[in-house]
């Protein structure tokens, strides 16, 4: 993995997409941080630098123009892209729901919390993605579970 | 007005059936009188005929005596005294014809007397013929009786023939009288029996309408059940929402309200750091109180399944989640469930964890806070009849405090939805603790009570059916 360690971001809520890089720059020394406001604006940053993917990309789920469910299945499709790992990133936990992005290839599922607990939840992912970087077994799949 | 028709159709067949029994009891007697008519004539006709026969025989005996008296041959003798045999005979007959007729009895009575009267005579003659050979004397005399014989036997046949006649008579009027009424009777029958069956026609009419009106009704009933039940589902799946969705604007408050009280809380004055508390505080309060409300709604969201679990080891779990608060308030909490019920284990949880929490919560200041939860098994049968099954058992479950308690007419209000007892400065919360407690309850087909006296602490009292 390159270091620093390149993170893209896809969320519409500009407060989330702050508290985001907040919590990074407290729990990394070192990132890049892209962000993505929408789901159309994510895939054409994809395609556009699909030659340097980014080493991790957190998915919001409810966005504009193209949601994150969307999105998911078009990286799935590409086989330029469909390597990147995927965390979802959103704030209602649905068993049902959960159980969809985790058969769609998604790594983990992170509810969006208060800031302390984000700043643990991002370093434990982070460091999941580093070491192993593959989907974990279903039980594991929801980092922060209500 | 369906009693009105019932009872309308009950009368019409009542007429119906009284008409018939007329009706047959009119043919029955008609019948009666032809029989009777039939009857009469036969009898008029036996009457003429003995008496002809007796008149006949008189003269026999007449035509006998002479014929003996002028020839003096035995021969007459045998035709005389048959003769009066045979005429014993016909007054017999003609007694037992006239058994029921007493002025004929008593004509015959006349007849036989003259009869006889005038067979005496002839005796008489003939006897005296013999002794003194002086010829006939009476011929005048024979003649005059033999004359009233015929006037009796005349009579006689003009009463029975009066009889024949009256007979016949009444039997005529009746003949022209009994078709017009029964004919009249059949005609009202028929008229009677058709208002019956249009009236039956229409009432069955009138059930079959009823019948698939109260079809429609049902089948609206129905949609509208479906409706109902759609609405509450959107209406829970609303409040789900919704209080999630706050849940979000109130993480980012509270997220920079903490980063205020951090990093800068140095760059406010003392009176700015203070209203940031009080925001703090209420931004917390708000999201206690939407946890609730997302718990609450969330209760009847999910059909979660239950387990037979050990109520002990749920209830000593929640006690040690408080065991801060009960050292902080130097509580004694008494633990004393031994039931093994089928419940379900996170709801139930939240229940014990709601009422321990409140138990805890609304303590008097002065006093050691008691807290005593108790579990029994009792029979459907040994409880209140109106709230409990009679064939089924419950595990009782009870938690008694010695807190600030509640006015007992509260007793129902404080298991609403958002109701509370006591100011939030005071007592913390969010009004719903109860509630949920409530619907955790209602989910285990159970009943929740609560007992409490203003200063003397509360009871709680949770039945939950054991199946």
């Amino acid at each position: 993995m390159k270091i620093p360690i390149n993170i893209l971001l896809a969320d519409d809520d500009s407060d989330d997409r702050f508290f985001f890089s907040l919590a990074l720059k407290e729990v990394l020394s070192s990132f890049q941080l892209n962000t993505a406001v929408d789901g159309e604006e994510l895939m054409n940053y994809l395609i556009k630098n699909s030659e340097t993917p980014p080493d991790v990309l957190f998915l919001d789920l409810n966005m504009p123009k193209k949601n994150g469910s969307e999105c998911l299945a078009e990286i799935k499709r590409n086989s330029k892209l469909k390597n990147i790992p995927v965390v979802i990133y959103s704030t209602s936990v649905q068993k049902d729901t959960a159980d969809v992005f985790y058969k769609s290839g998604a790594f983990y599922y992170v509810r969006k919390c208060e800031f302390e607990e984000l700043k643990r939840v991002l370093k434990q992912v982070l460091f999941l993605i580093e070491t192993q970087n593959e989907q974990p077994e279903r039980k594991n799949f929801i980092v922060n579970p209500d | 007005m369906k009693k009105n028709k019932l009872f309308n159709t009950n009368i019409i067949f009542l007429f119906a059936t009284v008409f018939l029994i007329v009706l047959s009891l009119i043919t029955y007697l008609r019948i009666e009188s032809l029989i009777d008519s039939s009857k009469q004539v036969n009898h008029t006709s036996r009457v003429e005929f003995g008496l002809n026969n007796i008149f006949a025989n008189l003269k026999d005996i007449e035509a006998g005596q002479r014929g003996y008296l002028l020839t003096n041959d035995s021969v007459f003798l045998d035709h005389y005294y048959k003769a009066i045999g045979n005429l014993t005979i016909y007054f017999k007959i003609l007694d037992s014809l006239a058994e029921k007729n007493p002025s004929q009895q008593h004509n015959i009575k006349a007849l036989k007397l003259t009869v006889y009267k005038r067979i005496e005579q002839l005796k008489k003659t003939m006897v005296d013929a013999r002794t003194s050979n002086t010829y006939p004397i009476e011929l005048l005399e024979g003649k005059a009786l033999m004359n009233e014989v015929r006037e009796q036997i005349n009579k006689m046949e003009t009463e029975e023939s009066h009889l024949l006649k009256q007979s016949n008579r009444t039997f005529d009027e009746e003949t022209l009288v009994t078709p017009f009424f029964t004919i009249s009777l059949i005609g009202f029958f028929i008229f009677i029996s058709l208002i019956a069956y249009f009236q039956l026609i229409k009432a069955l009419k009138i059930s079959v309408e009823l019948e698939s009106d109260l079809e429609k009704k049902n089948n609206s009933l129905q949609k509208n059940i479906q409706l109902l039940t759609i609405m509450n589902k959107e209406l829970e799946t609303f409040t789900f929402i919704s209080s999630h969705d706050m849940q979000e604007p109130l993480r980012k408050i509270q997220t920079f309200i903490n980063f205020l009280l951090g990093k800068e809380k140095a760059n406010l004055s003392d009176e700015g750091n203070f209203y940031l508390q009080r925001i703090y505080a209420t931004a917390k309060r708000m999201r206690t109180t939407i946890d609730d409300l997302l718990k609450y709604s969330h209760l009847k969201n999910t059909d979660q399944k239950t387990e037979i679990t050990g109520l002990n080891g749920v209830i000593e779990e929640v006690v040690n989640d408080y065991s801060e608060t009960i050292e902080r308030k130097k509580a004694v909490i008494e633990v004393n469930c031994f039931c093994q019920i089928r419940v379900i284990p996170i709801q139930f949880r939240q229940l014990m964890d709601n009422l321990i929490n409140n138990s805890l919560k609304y303590t008097k200041i002065n006093a050691t806070p008691q807290i005593t939860i108790a579990c029994e098994i009792k029979a459907g049968n040994k409880l209140n009849k109106e709230l409990f099954l009679w064939e089924i058992n419950y595990c009782h479950i009870s938690v008694t405090d010695n807190g600030i308690g509640f006015e007992q007419k509260y007793k129902d209000r404080i298991f609403e939805v958002f109701q509370r007892l006591h100011n939030s400065d005071v007592y913390e919360g969010s009004g719903m603790g109860l509630a949920i407690c409530k619907r955790i309850v209602e989910n285990h087909k159970g009943i929740i009570t609560a007992t409490g006296k203003l200063d003397q602490g509360a009871k709680f009292d949770i039945y939950i059916p054991i199946s």
